[in-house]
């Protein structure tokens, strides 16, 4: 997006007023990202807050490059200080908490899988990879949303997880897997896949 | 028998294998379906992640800025309150405060010692309704008489000058009707309706409203700058 490129270079020339369009193009992005992690429509509403003020604090700190990765460390920074603190003061488990909030998605068994091709368009494959998401381990889960759902290469993930690439990859295989063990146990079937039967299961 | 790539197959998926690994990994495909398999199955998951829809949030995030007058034009709301506020105080005060004081307790005495002689010093009369109908009675029957220490008395107990006329009736008719001047010690004990024709200042009670008005207004400004700021 070149637009987007041109306000990326005006904050970075320190031009602050593009800061708030800036916010908005991710302000979507940033809170689906904060829900997946906390698993609480208010507490990621608030996280995603808190990282715009944190960002706009800091904005000086921004040298360029990309404005995603940038703002994305700090509010996944700031989903993990809040899974923190609630770990320690709740006796919720950190891993993975149950989601009680008006936006659970409504529990339906997937049926004996649809492929890829077949779901696209329709919602109940997803809702189940949501749910199958909800059970990761949380820095796995991590790694795969932000590889898979937000589209970060290995090097941006690794500064904003603040970890190895030996450790991201690891972490991105695992969580994929886990994904993948939990669609299959519910009946999802790989398409093309010769080994666990026919190609589109029903 | 070469081992099955485990992680790699993901990083291979991402492109983030170096050049030498991906070679390895491609040569290891060409011969291993199972891992063709395993590879497929990978690549369908990371799509379905990728389908996943973005969640919007129930209200916006990106922060407001605060509008640069706000602070400041709570500030002077604030101060005006205040002003208002004093105005109202020290107004008030003094609008109550002589009439209440030595009004009711010393008017029979007043009126004693107006009737021992003209030129006796006036003493305050009591509340406004009560020199009115005084008054008129008084007129009625001092026109009907012509005694002066009476119309004397009378005018005296109205707070009229201090000197008696020759005419009962003008007399009685210029106390009720001609506000006495400021500063002498009639107008002092003049009633309510006297004093209120003496002020030419804002009433007491418009400060008040003033004060609640502006009062009101800080509310608001302290209100939306808070929620700002939340």
């Amino acid at each position: 997006m070149s637009d987007e490129r041109a306000l990326i270079d005006r904050l970075a020339s320190g031009d602050e007023s593009v800061f708030d369009a800036l916010a908005r193009l991710y302000e979507r992005a940033l809170y689906s990202h904060a829900y997946r992690l906390l698993r609480n429509a208010t507490h990621a509403e608030d996280a995603v807050q808190d990282a715009f003020l944190l960002a706009y604090r800091g904005r000086a700190g921004f040298r360029g490059g990309s404005f995603k990765a940038w703002v994305f460390r700090i509010l996944t920074n700031r989903c993990l200080d809040l899974l923190r603190e609630g770990q320690r003061h709740a006796t919720v488990p950190l891993d993975p908490p149950v989601d009680t909030e008006e936006e659970a998605p409504t529990s339906e068994t997937v049926a004996r899988g649809p492929s890829v091709e077949e779901v696209v368009t329709g919602n109940v494959l997803l809702e189940e990879v949501e749910r199958a998401l909800a059970a990761v381990p949380l820095e796995q889960r991590l790694a795969v949303l932000l590889r898979d759902v937000h589209g970060f290469d290995y090097d941006e993930i690794a500064r904003i997880t603040s970890a190895e690439i030996g450790t991201v990859k690891s972490r991105i295989h695992r969580g994929r897997l886990a994904v993948r063990d939990h669609l299959v146990a519910k009946g999802w079937r790989s398409a093309g896949n010769p080994e666990t039967g026919a190609g589109v299961g029903r | 028998m070469i081992q099955h790539p485990q992680e790699q197959l993901s990083a291979y998926l991402d492109g983030a294998l170096a050049a030498a690994e991906r070679a390895a990994v491609d040569a290891h495909l060409a011969v291993c379906g199972h891992c063709r398999a395993r590879l497929a199955e990978l690549r369908e998951v990371s799509k379905l992640l990728a389908a996943l829809p973005k969640l919007a949030p129930r209200r916006s995030l990106v922060p407001r800025r605060l509008p640069a007058w706000l602070v400041p034009a709570r500030l002077v709301s604030g101060l005006a309150t205040a002003a208002f506020a004093l105005l109202f105080v020290v107004n008030g005060v003094s609008a109550l405060g002589p009439a209440y004081a030595p009004a009711a307790a010393p008017a029979p005495a007043a009126l004693e010692r107006a009737r021992e002689g003209p030129g006796a010093p006036a003493a305050p009369a009591p509340a406004a309704p009560t020199p009115a109908p005084v008054p008129a009675a008084a007129a009625t029957a001092t026109a009907d008489q012509a005694a002066s220490p009476k119309t004397a008395e009378q005018r005296t107990a109205a707070g009229a000058q201090p000197s008696p006329t020759p005419t009962a009736a003008l007399g009685v008719t210029e106390s009720r009707a001609t506000p006495v001047p400021r500063g002498t010690a009639p107008a002092r004990e003049l009633g309510f309706a006297d004093r209120d024709q003496q002020r030419v200042s804002v009433p007491a009670w418009a400060w008040l409203v003033a004060a609640l008005g502006a009062g009101a207004l800080t509310f608001g400004l302290h209100r939306a700058i808070t929620r700002r700021r939340s």
